[in-house]
């Protein structure tokens, strides 16, 4: 199928990567990593699994796998597109969006920002035998089974391999390779529901409400509210249009000590769970929402008889946290109604940031406080189309929570973290969780590091058009 | 933190530009300040603000804010698009300010360091560690510092 005409007003989803318009329905997944040595090679191991990608107006249900993407490192697109003189380097980097280029989540400019550093730390990402600089190229890929899975990877590195391409190998994964599984139920390693919430994309530019502004997470379209990288028409825009950056992110989960964090706080929970919940209302309290999926704002005390999935919710009615404490995770990570800053609201006038989000868990589940030693976690992929405004700005609002007004009121602060996800190593922010009530005094948590960041990459996931030229 | 803005740009000798910058400097205290007074006063962001001409071969703007250089770059470039386009337009090299990557990529190359060491840890535009930067109030936050104002009733 010959690469649809890109319209210079809106997007095509037939020209989209099928990763940002729809979730896998596939219950296996892997990410290869590798190295590009000679760019020729690569385009034809490029052009032979082009087939496998599906497009973003395919049905997800129709798809069998193995499903791929591809994604790439400014240096692996830089030497893909080294003979083309109409997309040369120099102008790319003056161009496209510096933390892609530039400043990377692994350089010092900005890694301890993100919260990247102590275990978190660039030093100690892909296992510390893969540079961050090595890595070119991602195949993101999606399995119907662990037979395709085991046949599908062999067959692509030895592909891989006659072409040139070195892996990036992750000996700490089963399969070599950053690796897992669509979790059963869609509960992750902490217990909750995920996929609850994903922002409905507004492909047609409509403007209705409930909808994302589609310049959220692609290229190529960008105005005065979403001035999105590249800005200056060119043959460089022309190429990035319909494309979005994947900002890859391999996170270890330390489930005994979540475990241990509830059992030790769950004494918390007396007169304001519903008895039997008060482990759960702890968790509940930290995500902003129940192990079920159940938003915390419409269940204060225990999650319903059916998981509540309505997503058209916000926090007006909740200024003070009363019934989803304000550092809860989709409370720091999705604003919502949330009042921000006066400069976040100049930042943002189309709203606080958004991202669709892709992953799989990966590891044994573990039940109970003792670890096993067994490393499990997630690798997600937050999707969007600037790196620095919009994931890099949640990552930093994890480590400090001084982005919106409320924040600021007692006893809640600034400089508090995202109660899941904060490295509470991060100099000037407090791990100190307040859980307020209606009366009495607030109760306080100290928070414990439950993750650790094992490898983050920012990478170009390019349309069709695009592939079409790096093919 | 605190961190330190020396944005010192070479100003354009022609003729021409070198009438604009005494235009600018005729206008600024009327029309220029006020602007950038606003929009710093709403950031809370901003301990101190100013703008030197030296000899007329450079123009400065100098400012002690809060946060990480890479985080409010956008709010800087929206909020004061036409102050740094009128200052910009007087500078040898400089990019629009509508562009992005461009206003990020020109601010960090003319950042001049500061001398000496900063002892908070803080890090300059690219990562290395940023000069020397006093602070009297242990660099606490324009917040921290109004809400104690307000407190103490000043
Ligand atoms: C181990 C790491 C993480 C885990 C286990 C995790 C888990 C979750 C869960 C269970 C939800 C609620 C389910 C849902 O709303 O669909 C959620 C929501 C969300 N998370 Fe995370 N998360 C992690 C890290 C992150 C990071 C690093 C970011 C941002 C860069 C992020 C961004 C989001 C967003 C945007 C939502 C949707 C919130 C909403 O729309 O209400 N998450 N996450």
């Amino acid at each position: 199928m010959p690469a649809p005409d890109p319209d210079p007003t809106k997007p095509d989803r037939r020209n989209v990567q099928g990763l940002v318009a729809y979730r896998y329905e596939q219950p296996r997944y892997a990410v290869l990593l590798f190295s590009i040595a000679d760019a020729g090679l690569a385009r034809g191991f490029l052009r032979s699994w082009l087939p496998r990608v599906p497009r973003g107006d395919q049905d997800p249900k129709s798809l069998t796998g193995p499903v791929l993407n591809f994604a790439f490192s400014w240096t692996g697109l830089s030497k893909l597109l080294a003979a083309d003189p109409a997309l040369d380097a120099a102008s790319g980097r003056r161009e496209l969006d510096w933390a892609f280029t530039d400043q990377t989540p692994d350089q010092a400019a900005v890694s301890s920002q993100l919260g990247f550093i102590e275990n978190s730390a660039p030093a100690n990402w892909w296992g510390k035998h893969v540079a961050p600089a090595d890595i070119h190229l991602a195949v993101y890929m999606a399995f119907d089974d662990d037979d395709q899975a085991t046949r599908s990877l062999a067959e692509i590195r030895t592909s891989a391999a006659l072409s040139g391409l070195a892996e990036c190998k992750l000996p700490e994964f089963g399969q070599g390779a950053l690796s897992g599984y669509r979790p059963e139920g869609g509960f992750l390693h902490f217990g909750y529901r995920d996929g609850v919430t994903s922002p409905a994309i507004d492909w047609d530019d409509s403007k209705q409400s409930g909808t994302v502004d589609f310049r959220e997470f692609l290229m190529g379209y960008p105005n005065d509210d979403y001035p999105v990288a590249p800005q200056n028409p060119g043959a460089w825009r022309d190429f990035a249009r319909d494309g979005s950056f994947a900002c890859l992110a391999w996170i270890s989960q330390d489930v005994a000590a979540f475990n241990r964090f509830l059992d030790a706080n769950a004494p918390l929970a007396t007169r304001h769970a519903a008895p039997g919940f008060e482990r759960d209302w702890v968790a509940a309290k930290l995500l902003g929402r129940w192990p079920d999926g159940s938003p915390l704002i419409r269940h204060p005390e225990r999650p319903p008889d059916r998981p509540d999935f309505d997503d058209a919710f916000g926090y007006g009615d909740d200024k003070a946290g009363l019934r989803c404490p304000l550092s809860s995770h989709i409370r720091v990570v999705n604003l919502r109604d949330q009042e921000l800053t006066f400069v976040n609201q100049r930042r943002f006038p189309g709203g606080p940031p958004r991202f669709v989000r892709r992953g799989f868990s990966y590891g044994p589940k573990l039940t109970g406080s003792v670890d096993d030693g067994i490393d499990r976690g997630v690798i997600g992929t937050f999707i969007c189309a600037r790196v620095n405004e919009q994931f890099y700005s949640v990552l930093r609002w994890i480590q400090k929570t001084d982005f919106a007004e409320g924040y600021f009121n007692l006893p809640y602060a600034g400089s508090m973290q995202d109660a899941l996800f904060g490295n509470r190593k991060k100099p000037g922010s407090s791990a100190r969780f307040p859980i307020p009530f209606e009366s009495g005094e607030p109760a306080r948590a100290d928070l414990v590091d439950f993750i650790t960041y094992k490898g983050v990459a920012v990478l170009f996931l390019p349309s069709f058009t695009a592939l079409a030229r790096l093919t | 933190m605190t961190h330190a803005l020396n944005l010192t740009l070479p100003l354009k000798q022609d003729a021409e530009s070198q009438a604009k910058l005494k235009q600018l400097e005729a206008i600024f205290t009327d029309q220029v300040q006020p602007k950038i007074e606003e929009a710093l006063k709403k950031s809370k962001l901003v301990h101190f603000a100013r703008v030197v001409v030296i000899d007329n071969k450079y123009i400065q703007v100098i400012t002690e804010y809060e946060g990480d250089h890479q985080e409010y770059t956008e709010f800087f470039r929206r909020e004061l698009t036409p102050v740094f386009g009128a200052i910009f337009g007087l500078a040898e090299g400089a990019p629009s300010s509508s562009d992005s990557v461009a206003f990020w990529e020109y601010s960090k190359t003319n950042n001049r360091r500061s001398l000496g060491q900063d002892t908070t840890g803080a890090l300059d535009f690219s990562g290395n560690p940023a000069g020397w930067l006093f602070s009297a109030y242990d660099h606490k936050d324009v917040r921290t510092i109004q809400a104690a104002l307000d407190k103490a009733g000043a």
